[in-house]
């Protein structure tokens, strides 16, 4: 894994897969259902991420199962995969601690200027 | 079971992807798209198709692109980029120092006395400063500066062109057009060499002194050759062989995994002048412009480089498939 942060969908696919095993559709189900509506992943952006995902060794086939004639195939989070998506949240969690106290330093700043 | 017209335009959009990833996420896709659709929807909505072609001519380039990267394309491509470069500067500097080497036997008197034959050398004199500033920032390991001094060098070298097209005869025209690809090589190493490993990590310190002795040689053989007052034919002959030594240098101080990925690569750099250069020899450029048949020194000149290139990369293809075969079987015993 590399240090470099990861893409959004990459991350949204992660932790849906974190909860339980999933199949495409319920990820593209959960990732909307996260992010309010905001990010709603379509078929060739999910499956490039997927794709990438298992050559990594991030998540992995958990089973397939056939539903009205069709296949659906549930991923689950591996263990580097898990690392992975720890060592992303902790970054974001820093990333956004900064930002909040600045953001917080700026309010008292502005505050006691217009006091 | 029948598949809807929907399914069967989701599946012909699907043939966008390559056979590798259509084996293994045809189905499962299908079954994601048509859950994911509007019921009573016959066509795929324009967003879904647009996500599809991205993601599938991603995956196509991806897919070509795994088996290459971190293979050492970029230090073939970096060893490859000096290559030419270094050929570029030798070739402009040759000229140079004949250009000079005139001037200084013949001044010319009143017939230059607006220096002209000097401001003639000003392109040649410019090449072979651009180009040899790219060599020497490549071999410090100075990735970013080669990749950029390209630009600058490539410009005079295409205004070179431009100037003296017009005005030559057809032989030179193809010669002058093909030094238009190999630079276009050049320009196209260097920026993949960019992210790649440095030229003295790749050569190391030892292949780096090799480098500069040969080049330090080449030169001497020109002096030499000059100082002899040898005729040009054999002046030509001496220059070729010293230019020789030095390519040869550089390939076989990379590593055995570079060397020939980098000869791949300056096949299209040089297939074009290298044939140019064999037919004039063999006097087949001699009908062009004639009058007489032009197909076959057309034929020899023009589609005979881009048949080998084209030769060239069905036995890479081959190669590389042959490779990943090997490697799959390989992982399959394990």
């Amino acid at each position: 894994m590399t240090d470099v942060p990861m893409r959004e969908p990459t991350f949204l696919v992660l932790t849906a897969l974190a909860e339980e095993p999933r199949h495409g559709y319920a990820v593209i189900e959960d990732v909307a259902a996260m992010t309010g509506g905001r990010v709603r992943l379509r078929a060739g952006t999910l499956y490039a991420a997927l794709d990438r995902l298992r050559v990594e060794g991030l998540i992995e086939v958990d089973r397939e199962e056939i539903v009205q004639s069709r296949l659906r195939r549930y991923y689950r989070l591996t263990a580097p995969g898990e690392r992975a998506l720890a060592a992303e949240t902790g970054r974001l969690r820093d990333q956004a601690t900064i930002a909040e106290r600045r953001l917080s330093a700026r309010r008292i700043e502005l505050g006691g200027a217009t006091a | 079971m029948t598949s809807s017209p929907l399914e069967r335009r989701y599946r012909r959009l699907l043939r966008i992807y390559p056979a590798r990833h259509r084996a293994a996420y045809e189905e499962e896709m299908i079954g994601v798209l048509m859950d994911g659709s509007a019921p009573g929807r016959r066509i795929p909505a324009p967003a879904e198709v647009a996500d599809l072609l991205r993601a599938g001519l991603a995956a196509r380039v991806g897919g070509s692109w795994r088996g290459v990267r971190g293979s050492g394309w970029r230090d073939a491509s970096a060893v490859a980029g000096l290559i030419i470069a270094v050929m570029l500067a030798a070739v402009a500097g040759r000229r140079l120092f004949v250009g000079i080497h005139v001037i200084h036997v013949d001044p010319g008197g009143s017939a230059d006395a607006l220096g002209l034959r000097a401001l003639l050398l000003l392109d040649v004199s410019l090449r072979f400063v651009l180009w040899g500033a790219v060599c020497a920032a490549a071999l410090l390991g100075l990735r970013r500066a080669a990749a950029w001094l390209t630009l600058p060098a490539a410009l005079v070298e295409l205004g070179t062109v431009i100037w003296w097209l017009p005005g030559t005869p057809m032989q030179s025209a193809i010669r002058l057009s093909w030094s238009v690809v190999t630079v276009g090589v050049a320009i196209a190493a260097l920026m993949a060499a960019r992210r790649g490993r440095p030229l003295p990590v790749l050569l190391g310190h030892r292949g780096l002194g090799v480098v500069l002795v040969a080049a330090g040689g080449a030169v001497a053989a020109e002096v030499l050759a000059d100082y002899l007052l040898l005729s040009y034919g054999w002046a030509v002959r001496i220059f070729e062989l010293a230019l020789f030594v030095l390519v040869a240098a550089i390939v076989l101080s990379a590593a055995p995994g570079v060397r020939g990925r980098a000869a791949v690569l300056l096949v299209p750099a040089f297939t074009g002048p290298i044939t140019w250069e064999l037919a004039q020899g063999a006097h087949l450029l001699t009908v062009v412009d004639s009058g007489r048949d032009l197909i076959a020194p057309f034929f020899v000149v023009l589609a005979t480089p881009a048949l080998a290139f084209g030769v060239a990369l069905v036995v890479l293809w081959a190669w590389s498939v042959s490779r990943t075969e090997g490697a799959a079987k390989e992982q399959g015993h394990e």
